[in-house]
């Protein structure tokens, strides 16, 4: 099991942390693509979802896996309304906000992705550095 | 660049540096562009891949825009995150 999971089950369902994405879109055109349509996703509700389909449809670098035509099916198996999630992504609703992110992320040192901040302080992505840096920002009674 | 062992498995993915992928980019779209001229000629195949569908997270973990979990939780976890 990644680290993700383990988190969400030991912290994010108990209720003692809460994990904010930040997308950014370091590598390459389809990658800001795939975040201006989980923007697009997330107008509906659906941000997790499309998220979640996301990762478990990557096709690495190089592939189209997250081409234009790939996301809209992506819309469809979640049953989102496709007509208005295409019209926003055709529309580059969220472009200039993915490319700001991405410089902002840039600016504040984010070199590489994941990159994980908690409670504002970087840490590593392995389980016990998570644990700890999240047991360390909980009062003694939680 | 390798893979960062210590610092690996997230998603089970590895820690990638997003210079490495810009420094290769070009060589990839030059193959990609090959690959496609290539395919145009050969009539490729065009069949979509299947497409996995995760299951939902328990209805029980808030969701709410780009945050999972209770708005009202004491530590704030902020992942920056490239879906590709």
């Amino acid at each position: 099991m990644g680290v993700l999971p383990t988190i969400e089950e030991e912290f994010l369902l108990t209720g003692k942390a809460k994990l904010e994405v930040r997308p950014i879109a370091f590598l390459g055109e389809l990658s800001g693509l795939a975040v201006q349509a989980a923007e697009c996703a997330n107008e509906q509700g659906w941000f997790w979802r499309f998220h979640d389909i996301l990762y478990a449809n990557q096709g690495g670098k190089g592939s189209d896996a997250f081409s234009r035509e790939h996301l809209q099916r992506f819309a469809v198996a979640l049953g989102l309304d496709t007509a208005a999630f295409a019209s926003c992504l055709d529309a580059g609703k969220y472009a200039s906000m993915v490319a700001d992110d991405t410089v902002a992320a840039q600016q504040r040192g984010v070199d590489s992705t994941p990159t994980v901040f908690v409670n504002g302080r970087e840490v590593g992505g392995n389980l016990e550095e998570m644990r700890a840096a999240i047991q360390g920002g909980l009062s003694p009674e939680s | 660049m390798a893979p960062n062992p210590i610092r690996g498995g997230w998603r089970g993915r590895a820690y990638t540096r997003w210079w490495v992928y810009a420094a290769g980019a070009a060589g990839a779209a030059a193959v990609l562009a090959l690959v496609v001229i290539v395919s145009g000629l050969t009539g490729g195949d065009t069949k979509d891949p299947p497409i996995v569908v995760p299951v939902p997270r328990p209805a029980a973990l808030a969701q709410e825009g780009h945050v999972l979990g209770s708005p009202s939780a004491p530590v704030t976890i902020t992942e920056y995150a490239d879906f590709q």
